[in-house]
C-alpha cells in the first residue's frame, strides 16, 4: 500500500501535466482556427455617393496617382471613388465603361474622354440620366459635361514649346511630335500646332527644322509601342527630338532609345517620366519631361462633381499646375 | 478522498474493472465526440465557402434564361415565352433582393452594386422592349434589344469578375480551412495519445491495486513455505477478492502455528516421559547389576544359607539358625525385589533384617525402634529405598561414635503423604556435605565393601523418577554430633 501511495503523487502530477498540455493545445488550436479569415469579407466603409474614375490606361503610374488624390477627396465628401479599367477581366474601352456607369446608375463620372463621339454620346446620355460627368487630362468641350479638369492645350503646346527651343542646336534638323489620340481630337491639334508656332518664332534654328506629328490612336491595343518602334526602325524619319505628350508614349520611347542605341543621336522630352526616365534626365541622356500636379487634378475633379452636386453649377474649367523636369530640378522628382 | 479511497478499494476485482474500463470508455467516447464535433464544424465551414459562387451562377443562370426568354419572345411573340419571360423575370429580381445595393468600400460589394442597378436598368430595357414589341414598334424594340444585348454582356462580363474575385477570397479561405484541418489532425492525434496514456496509467492503477497485494500475499506464501511461520501477516486492507484470499491466508496461518505449537507440546511430552522410563531402567539396571557383581550367585547363597541354618537348627544352635534364615531372606528380598516395587511392609522388614544382621554381626550395639502408623504396610513404593537410607545411617552415623547408637524409624501419614524418618544419633553432617549428597557430588565413599551397594543418590533419584516429583528425599542435621534424620515423603495419590 506505501508503494501505492508512494506512485500516486508523481502519476497525479502526470496527469495534470497532460491535461494542462492538452487544454492548452486545444486552446491554442481553437485560437489559430478562429484567426484564421476565411470568406467573411470585411464589409468596408458605407458611403453616400458612388462615383467612377475612367480612363484608357487606368493602371499607370499616372492615374494611379490621379486616383490616390481623387479618393482622397471624395472620401472626405462621404464619396466612394470607383476606378474601371484596372482589373477587369474583359477589355472594355472607356465607351464601355461610360455604359456600365450609367447603367450602374453611379453618382457622377470622371472621365477621361479619348475623340471618339461615341464617348461624346454617352457623356450626354449620362448628363440625360441625370448623371454629372467631368472630364480630365482630355476635353469633350461640345459635349454635356459639366467641368473640365486639365491643362490648358494652349498652353501645354506654349510650354512644350519653350523647352524644345532650349534644347535644339543647329544640328537639329526634325522634331517628332507623337499625339496620342484621334486625329479629330480638335485639342491635341491645338498643342501641336501651338508647338510649331512656338518653335517657329522664338527659336533662331526654327526655319530650317522639320516639325512633324505622328498621330497614334490609342483606342487600339499596343498600338504605341508599334508606332514607335517603326520609327526607330525607319533610318529616314528619326527625328533629332521626339516629343511625347503622353506617358506611355514616353515610356515607349525611352525604351525604344535604348533597345536601339540611339542614345546621343536623339533627344526625347517626356511627360509623366518614369524612374528610369528620370535617371536619363539627371545624366543628361534625355533632356527635359513634364510632370502634372496628379494630387490637383484628382482632387479638382472629385470637387468639381461635388460641387455640381450642391449647387447644381460649377466652373467648366480647372486649369491644372504643369511642372517641367530638367537636370537642374530632376532630384526633387526622383526617389531617394 | 479517505472515505472514498476505501469505497474503491472495497469494490470487486469485477466491479473494480467494470470501472477503469467504463472511466476509458467514456474518456474515448467524449474526446472522439469533441473531435467528430469540430471536424463537423471545420466541414460546414468548408461547404459554406462555395456558397457564394453557387448563389453567383444562379444568378447568371436566372439572367440567361430572361434573356432568352425575351429573344424568344421577340422571335416568335408567343404568350408561353412571355409568360416565361415574366417568370425568370421574377425569378432574376429575387435573386437581385440579394445584393448589396450600398456604396461601400470594398471591390466586390460595389460589384454587386453595380451588377444590381445594371440589372435594373436591364430589367427596365426589357420591359421597355418588350412593350415596344406589343406595340408594334418595331424600331424601338430593335433599339431597346440592342441596348439590352449590351447591358446583358456587361452584366454577364461583372457577374463573372464578381464569380472570379470570390473564387479567390473562396479559395484563399478554403485553404485556411484545410490547413485548420491539418491543425486538427494534429491536435486530435495528441488528444487521443493523451487519452491513451491517461487509460494506460488507470489501467496500471488498477493491475497494480489488484496485482499489488497477491505479489504480497505470494511472497508471504512462499516466506510460510519455506518454514518461517512467523513471517509477518498480511494486513487486509481491501475487501475485495484479494482481500478475501488474503484474510483466508492469515486465518491459515494461524491454524498450521496453532498446530505445530500443539504438535511440539505432545512430542515434547512424550520425548520427556520417554526419558524418565529410560533413566529409571537405567538406574535399576545400575543397581541390579550392583547386586549382581556382589552375589556372584544368590541362589547359591540362599541354598547355602538354607543349609547352614539347618545345620544350625540339628545341632540347636536356635540363634545361629534365626541369623542365617534373616540373612537368607533379607538376600532373597534385595534379589528379587530390584526389578520392581514392593509394599512398604516389605521394605520395613528389609530394614528388620538388616538390622538384626547387623547386631549380630556387631554384637547388638545398634537399638532399632521402629513406629509406624497402622494401615500403611500395603502402600506400594520403590522397592530398596529404605534400607540403603538406614545403612548409610548405620555407616556413616552410628558405626564409629562412643556410646549407644540409635536408629528411630517412624513411619506417618501427613496430609496425604506418607512420611517416613529415619533418625540416627549419629555424627551428623555439615549442611555443605547435604548439599553435597543431594547433589551427588561427595567423593570417596564408593566402593566400600560392605555396602549393599546402593547409595542415597539411587534411591532419591529411584523415587523422583516413580513419583515424577522432586524433594522426595530430605536430609536434615544439627551438625558435627547431633544426628541425622533422613525423610522419604511418600505421595499417596500416586502410590
Amino acid at each position: 500500500m506505501k508503494y501505492m501511495k508512494k506512485s500516486i503523487i508523481p502519476v497525479i502530477a502526470v496527469l495534470v501535466v497532460l491535461v494542462l498540455i492538452t487544454a492548452g493545445g486545444w486552446g491554442f488550436y481553437r485560437h489559430i482556427v478562429r484567426d484564421m479569415q476565411t470568406g467573411e469579407i470585411d464589409s468596408g466603409e458605407k458611403y453616400l455617393y458612388h462615383y467612377v474614375l475612367i480612363a484608357d490606361n487606368i493602371s499607370s503610374p499616372l492615374w494611379q496617382a490621379i486616383y490616390e488624390s481623387a479618393k482622397k477627396e471624395a472620401t472626405e465628401h462621404n464619396a466612394y471613388l470607383e476606378y474601371v479599367g484596372g482589373d477587369m477581366v474583359s477589355e472594355y474601352t472607356t465607351k464601355d465603361y461610360l455604359e456600365i456607369g450609367i447603367a450602374s446608375k453611379v453618382n457622377g463620372i470622371i472621365v477621361e474622354p479619348n475623340g471618339d463621339p461615341e464617348v461624346e454620346r454617352l457623356i450626354n446620355k449620362a448628363s440625360a440620366n441625370n448623371i454629372p460627368v467631368v472630364t480630365v487630362m482630355e476635353d469633350a468641350s461640345n459635349t454635356k459635361r459639366k467641368s473640365f479638369i486639365g491643362v490648358n492645350s494652349f498652353q501645354l503646346g506654349q510650354e512644350y514649346g519653350e523647352i524644345i527651343c532650349r534644347t535644339m542646336t543647329e544640328n537639329t534638323k526634325k522634331i517628332l511630335v507623337l499625339i496620342n489620340g484621334d486625329i479629330e481630337d480638335p485639342s491635341k491639334n491645338l498643342t501641336f500646332s501651338q508647338i510649331k508656332s512656338e518653335i517657329k518664332e522664338k527659336s533662331p534654328y526654327g526655319s530650317q527644322v522639320e516639325i512633324e506629328a505622328l498621330r497614334i490612336n490609342s483606342g487600339n491595343t499596343f498600338e504605341s509601342e508599334e508606332a514607335i518602334r517603326d520609327v526607330f526602325l525607319d533610318s529616314q524619319a528619326i527625328p533629332d527630338i521626339l516629343v511625347c505628350l503622353d506617358e506611355i508614349d514616353t515610356k515607349c520611347a525611352y525604351q525604344a532609345l535604348i533597345d536601339y542605341n540611339k542614345v546621343g543621336q536623339m533627344d526625347i522630352i517626356g511627360y509623366y517620366p518614369t524612374q528610369s526616365f528620370l535617371n536619363a534626365i539627371s545624366r543628361g541622356t534625355t533632356s527635359a519631361a513634364f510632370e502634372l500636379d496628379t494630387e490637383q487634378v484628382g482632387r479638382y475633379s472629385v470637387e468639381a462633381l461635388q460641387e455640381y452636386r450642391e449647387m447644381g453649377y460649377v466652373s467648366e474649367y480647372f486649369s491644372v499646375d504643369l511642372e517641367l523636369i530638367t537636370k537642374e530640378n530632376v532630384a526633387d522628382y526622383m526617389e531617394e | 478522498m479517505r472515505h472514498w479511497k476505501q469505497i474503491i478499494k472495497d469494490l470487486s476485482i469485477r466491479k473494480k474493472l467494470l470501472l477503469c474500463f467504463g472511466f476509458t470508455s467514456l474518456l474515448l467516447l467524449i474526446s472522439n465526440l469533441l473531435l467528430y464535433k469540430e471536424v463537423n464544424r471545420s466541414i460546414n465551414r468548408i461547404d459554406q465557402i462555395y456558397v457564394s459562387n453557387i448563389t453567383l451562377n444562379d444568378l447568371s443562370d436566372a439572367l440567361t434564361s430572361t434573356h432568352e426568354d425575351v429573344y424568344e419572345y421577340l422571335s416568335t411573340k408567343s404568350s408561353s415565352a412571355l409568360e416565361n419571360y415574366y417568370r425568370s423575370g421574377q425569378q432574376f429580381r429575387d435573386l437581385l433582393e440579394d445584393l448589396n445595393g450600398e456604396t461601400r468600400d470594398n471591390s466586390m460589394l460595389l460589384l454587386e452594386k453595380n451588377i444590381k442597378n445594371m440589372s435594373d436598368t436591364y430589367l427596365a430595357t426589357m420591359d421597355n422592349t418588350v412593350a415596344a414589341k406589343r406595340g408594334r414598334n418595331i424600331q424601338r424594340y430593335k433599339d431597346c434589344y440592342a441596348e439590352a444585348e449590351e447591358l446583358y454582356r456587361y452584366i454577364t462580363s461583372y457577374i463573372d469578375n464578381l464569380n472570379r474575385q470570390q473564387f479567390q477570397v473562396n479559395s484563399s479561405s478554403y485553404k485556411t480551412l484545410l490547413v485548420s484541418l491539418q491543425y486538427m489532425e494534429v491536435v486530435s492525434t495528441a488528444i487521443l495519445i493523451f487519452v491513451a496514456v491517461v487509460n494506460i496509467i488507470f489501467l496500471v492503477l488498477l493491475t497494480q491495486s489488484i496485482i499489488g497485494p497477491l505479489i504480497l500475499l505470494a511472497r508471504t506464501a512462499d516466506e510460510v513455505a519455506e518454514g518461517n511461520l512467523n513471517a509477518p501477516l498480511l494486513e487486509v486492507t481491501s475487501a475485495d477478492e484479494v482481500g478475501t484470499v488474503t484474510k483466508a491466508f492469515n486465518q491459515m496461518v494461524y491454524s498450521i502455528r496453532d498446530h505445530i505449537q500443539r504438535t511440539k507440546e505432545s512430542m515434547e511430552k512424550e520425548q520427556r516421559m520417554m526419558e524418565r522410563e529410560l533413566l529409571m531402567k537405567n538406574h535399576l539396571k545400575d543397581a541390579q547389576l550392583k547386586y549382581l557383581q556382589a552375589q556372584i550367585n544368590p541362589h547359591f547363597l540362599f541354598n547355602s544359607l538354607n543349609a547352614g541354618a539347618q545345620l544350625a537348627m540339628m545341632e540347636d544352635a536356635e540363634k545361629t539358625c534365626l541369623f542365617v534364615e534373616r540373612m537368607a531372606d533379607f538376600f532373597r528380598y534385595n534379589v528379587r525385589k530390584m526389578s520392581e516395587d514392593a509394599t512398604l511392609g516389605e521394605e520395613l522388614e528389609a530394614v528388620d533384617n538388616y538390622i538384626y544382621i547387623l547386631n549380630v554381626r556387631f554384637a547388638g550395639d545398634i537399638n532399632y525402634i521402629k513406629e509406624t502408623d497402622a494401615g500403611v504396610e500395603d502402600i506400594r513404593v520403590p522397592s530398596m529405598i529404605l534400607q540403603p537410607i538406614v545403612e548409610n545411617s548405620v555407616n556413616y552415623g552410628i558405626r564409629h561414635m562412643e556410646g549407644e547408637g540409635y536408629i528411630h524409624v517412624t513411619v506417618k501419614r501427613e496430609d496425604g503423604e506418607v512420611i517416613i524418618r529415619i533418625k540416627d544419633n549419629g555424627k551428623g553432617m555439615e549442611p555443605e556435605k547435604i548439599q553435597a549428597i543431594l547433589e551427588n557430588t561427595l567423593e570417596g565413599h564408593r566402593g566400600q565393601s560392605d555396602s549393599t551397594g546402593i547409595g542415597i543418590n539411587n534411591v532419591k533419584s529411584r523415587m523422583e523418577l516413580y513419583y515424577d516429583r522432586k524433594g522426595l528425599l530430605q536430609i536434615e542435621s544439627r551438625g558435627q554430633d547431633q544426628g541425622t534424620v533422613v525423610s522419604l515423603i511418600i505421595p499417596l495419590e500416586t502410590a
